[in-house]
């Protein structure tokens, strides 16, 4: 059992650096630069509602909970600590990582399921093009960048949100974004970026993976696009507890 | 001009018998058997498809079998292959199918939108070339497969089974596109199942039992 997931660990990281390895090379250069950016949009621009709403009301319910628990005198100081910390280094990228696991993560299974079931992965060889470079790269690139994008939006809107109930609940009436800057560390923003590009990539190995896993056979690609979510939300939870732990 | 040159290569699928056979460059050679099952595996391996565990099978001057990702990439650039299903992009239009080889080898957009459309011309398509592949019939996405697979002017021409998903009018579209691939030297191997086809489209046409070897 453990053998078995090891070796899936393995296949991952292996994808992982070929699609890299991909990045390094010039062919179809063109057409490759439209995929990225199609899916750019698809994993980033077209989330940008959702997770700005996420996380506005992620910093509502900490602000109201804040103030709801801590004495009246420590309110505001504890608020803008919990906003910066908490929020731009813990709930950032956990929460848009799994919205993007939500979002992106089945598509890609599901699309590359069907391009696999119906040979067209392998018609793509045929024409010598490198379906490493041509589907793998643009979906790496737009889960990474798309998780990173939408990180900085979750913070935004949260930032924005949670000044905002605590003037209008008058909670820290004084509280200001200037104030959350000022709170806002390199290191807190180095974490947060750290997590949303090792997120956003194994988000997309495991995508990736798993939809390639589906051979000619059509009823494996609901069976791969529930493993897969399983497993990205496992991994990537995973791995930003590790990045908390080792950065604490 | 490519010539291909099997020797001696192992088939798993024949009870280990080994196949030997070789197409000069610009001939055009058909592969016959009774059954398809028997001959398709001898073309996907020829194409790089499936692994090549004993023999050889060189094409050009790559063998194919011992050639890594990059240089079988490169291998088929000239080398157009023809699945026995097209494997046509199936939620892509025809010209989007057709043009994206020619833009993955760095050919504007438009300029590759427009060489597919006179190329699907060619073959009769140009009416359904702003139609998704999925949503046509098996012939016309078998006809569109050969006219992607033949966009990029290939040197050799590798087709599963020739006859697959096409009625007497795709047959007649089929023989005029290999005519005029042929004018320009290029060699073909395909396998059929269809002696009366494969004898139209070839110049040889070899029975598989005799260029077996028993196992």
């Amino acid at each position: 059992m453990l053998l078995v997931e090891l070796r899936r660990v393995v296949s991952y990281a292996t994808l992982t650096v070929m699609t890299f390895g991909a990045a390094l090379r010039r062919d179809g250069r063109r057409v490759v630069r439209a995929q990225i950016a199609r899916q750019i949009v698809f994993s980033g621009w077209d989330a940008v509602p959702l997770v700005a709403l996420m996380g506005a009301l992620v910093a509502v319910s900490m602000v109201v909970i804040t103030a709801t628990l801590l004495p009246s005198g420590q309110t505001p100081q504890i608020i803008e600590k919990v906003l910066t910390f908490v929020l731009v280094r813990e709930l950032a990228p956990q929460v848009t990582a799994i919205i993007v696991i939500l979002r992106s993560c089945s598509a890609i299974v599901v699309e590359l399921g069907y391009m696999s079931a119906r040979d067209e992965i392998e018609a793509m060889q045929t024409l010598g093009i490198d379906p490493v470079r041509y589907l793998l790269l643009p979906r790496f690139s737009g889960m990474i960048a798309g998780q990173v994008a939408l990180t900085t939006v979750f913070v935004g809107a949260a930032f924005v949100a949670g000044v905002a109930a605590a003037v209008v609940l008058g909670v820290a009436p004084a509280l200001s974004l200037d104030n959350l800057r000022e709170h806002l560390g390199p290191s807190d923003v180095l974490v947060a970026v750290a997590k949303s590009l090792v997120a956003g990539t194994l988000v997309a190995a495991v995508a990736c993976y798993q939809g390639l896993s589906v051979g000619r056979d059509l009823t494996q690609i609901p069976r791969r696009t529930t493993r897969a979510l399983m497993e990205a939300l496992i991994h990537s939870t995973l791995a930003l507890q590790l990045i908390t732990l080792a950065t604490l | 001009m490519l010539a291909i040159d099997i020797d001696r290569l192992r088939l798993q699928e024949l009870s280990g018998a080994r196949l030997s056979l070789k197409v000069g460059a610009g001939e055009a050679v058909a592969l016959v058997d009774d059954d398809q099952h028997r001959v398709t595996p001898i073309i996907r391996r020829c194409g790089g498809l499936d692994p090549i565990d004993e023999g050889r099978v060189q094409i050009g001057t790559v063998d194919v079998g011992r050639a890594d990702r990059h240089t079988l990439q490169r291998m088929r650039q000239d080398v157009g292959y023809v699945s026995i299903g097209g494997g046509l992009f199936a939620n892509t239009t025809l010209a989007a199918n057709v043009a994206l080889p020619l833009r993955y080898r760095g050919m504007a957009e438009a300029e590759a939108d427009a060489r597919a459309r006179e190329l699907l011309a060619e073959a009769g398509l140009q009416q359904h070339a702003d139609l998704r592949a999925a949503t046509i019939a098996s012939e016309l996405q078998k006809l569109a497969a050969y006219v992607r697979a033949l966009a990029l002017q290939p040197g050799v021409l590798l087709v599963e089974d020739a006859a697959a998903h096409l009625h007497p009018h795709g047959r007649r579209v089929v023989q005029q596109l290999l005519t005029t691939l042929r004018a320009r030297g290029a060699t073909v191997l395909l396998a059929d199942d269809d002696r009366e086809l494969a004898r139209h489209l070839t110049d040889r046409v070899v029975e598989l039992s005799s260029v077996l070897e028993a196992a």
